[in-house]
C-alpha cells in the first residue's frame, strides 16, 4: 500500500497471491486496526472496494530542491497532496537560507491544513546533484557550491524535528513516474530531466538503481568531448556543458541580457527562430547521450521531464521526435 | 532527439527505447519525495500484518 498509494481488493489479491477472501479479512482487520481504509470506487465498470492507508496516520512533507526553484508539499500516507508551496530560488542559492526557507513553508502549510509538526511521520527531500544518501551530503563538490559539506538531511531534521530521507531529484523522479507516471509498467526504464541541470534516473528490474556509491544516473556528467568546456563538476566536455540551462541561454544569449532558461522555453514556443535551434541542437545531443545509456542498459522507455520538456512541439518539428506521451 | 538516438543505438531504430514526455510534469520530482519518505514508514502493524499472512 506504501508504493501504490491505493489498490482494489481485487488487485491487492493479485500483487500478493493471496485468495481475495484472505485479503478481504485482512482488510477488515486492518480497517479495525485504523491502518487500512476502503471506500467504494468503480474499476472498469464494476463497484470495487478501494483500499489505502489510513489518512489519520499521520502526513509526510515532500520537498524538491532545484537549481532555480523550490517545491514543498504537505501530503497524507495514501499519497494525497493536502497543501503545495512553490517559489524562484536565486541562482547558486545557499543552504542555510534555502533550508529555513523550506522548513518555514511547511510550518505555514500545516497550520493552513490545521496539523502540527507532531503529525509528520517522514519527508523526502529531492536534491540536483549527487548524493551521499546514507550521510545526507552531497558526493561531489562544486555542484551546488552554497550546499558544500552540508549534511542537508540532518540540517532539515532538525529544524523541522522529523526523520527527512533525502536523495537526488532525478531518482526520486524516476520513482514517481514508475509508480504512477509514463514509466507505470516499465520496470527496466529512464527518466531523464532535463532543466538547468541534467539529471536522469534509473529503474532496473523494478527498483531504482542508484549504484556502488549511489551516483548513478549522473547523465549531466556524461562526457561527450574530453576537450570540450569546463563544466562546473571539475570535468570538461560533459553533456551539461551542451544541454544545461546555461549552454542553451549562452547560445542565444546575444543582446538579451539577463535570460533564463524558462524565457528561452517561452520564445521558442513562441515560435523564436534562434531559440527553437538552440532547443533542437540540444536534442540531438541529448539523444545521442540517450543511445549511449541505451547501448548499456537497453531500457524500455524513457520519461523525459524538466523545463525543456515542455517544448515538445520544438522537438517533434526539429527532431522528428514522435512524443508518445499525454 | 529521437533521430539522434535512433542513428546511434546498437539495436536500431525499430527496437529502440519508447521516448515520452513525463507524464508528473514538473511536479515530478517533488511527488517522487512523497513516496520516498512514505516508503521509509513502518505502519505500526506491519509485523502483524506479516504474520496475518504467514
Amino acid at each position: 500500500m506504501k508504493h501504490h498509494g491505493g489498490l482494489t481488493q481485487i488487485e491487492l489479491s493479485g500483487i500478493t497471491g493471496l485468495s481475495p477472501a484472505t485479503v478481504s479479512n485482512i482488510v477488515k482487520e486492518l480497517v479495525a486496526a485504523g491502518v487500512l481504509a476502503t471506500t467504494m470506487s468503480t474499476r472498469s465498470g464494476r463497484r470495487a472496494h478501494q483500499v489505502t492507508l489510513a489518512r489519520a496516520l499521520g502526513l509526510v512533507a515532500g520537498v524538491h530542491f532545484s537549481e532555480r526553484h523550490m517545491r514543498v508539499a504537505l501530503a497524507d500516507v495514501a499519497h494525497t497532496v493536502v497543501a503545495e508551496q512553490h517559489m524562484p530560488l536565486a541562482k547558486d542559492h545557499r543552504a542555510d537560507n534555502e533550508l529555513n526557507r523550506a522548513a518555514q513553508l511547511i510550518t505555514d502549510m500545516l497550520e493552513s491544513v490545521d496539523a502540527t509538526h507532531d503529525e509528520i511521520l517522514a519527508v523526502g527531500l529531492a536534491m540536483p546533484a549527487p548524493m551521499n544518501v546514507s550521510s545526507g551530503i552531497i558526493t561531489r563538490t562544486g555542484i551546488m557550491r552554497g550546499w558544500d559539506g552540508v549534511p542537508v538531511a540532518e540540517s532539515l531534521g532538525i529544524r523541522l524535528n522529523s526523520p527527512v530521507y533525502v536523495d537526488n531529484n532525478a531518482n526520486l523522479g524516476a520513482l514517481a513516474e514508475y509508480r504512477t507516471g509514463a514509466l507505470r509498467g516499465k520496470p527496466n526504464s529512464l527518466y531523464i530531466s532535463v532543466d538547468e541541470g541534467i539529471g536522469a534516473g534509473l529503474i532496473l528490474n523494478g527498483e531504482v538503481f542508484r549504484g556502488h556509491n549511489g551516483t548513478a544516473g549522473e547523465f549531466g556528467h556524461m562526457v561527450l568531448n574530453e576537450d570540450g568546456a569546463l563544466c562546473r563538476c571539475g570535468n570538461r566536455g560533459c553533456l551539461e556543458t551542451l544541454v544545461g540551462g546555461d549552454a542553451i541561454i549562452d547560445s542565444v544569449r546575444a543582446g538579451r541580457r539577463g535570460l533564463k532558461l524558462h524565457d528561452v522555453v517561452v520564445k521558442a514556443i513562441g515560435g523564436d527562430a534562434a531559440s527553437i535551434r538552440a532547443i533542437a541542437d540540444a536534442g540531438r545531443h541529448l539523444g545521442i547521450a540517450a543511445a549511449n545509456i541505451c547501448n548499456v542498459l537497453d531500457p524500455d522507455r524513457i520519461a523525459v521531464g524538466g523545463e525543456l520538456s515542455q517544448v515538445a512541439s520544438c522537438y517533434s518539428a526539429q527532431c522528428g521526435m514522435p512524443w508518445n506521451g499525454p | 532527439m529521437r533521430h539522434a538516438m535512433e542513428r546511434a543505438v546498437i539495436v536500431g531504430p525499430d527496437r529502440a527505447a519508447d521516448l515520452v514526455q513525463s507524464q508528473l510534469g514538473a511536479r515530478t520530482e517533488l511527488l517522487g519525495a512523497i513516496s520516498f519518505a512514505i516508503d521509509q514508514l513502518t505502519i505500526g502493524t506491519e509485523s502483524t500484518t506479516a504474520q496475518a499472512v504467514s
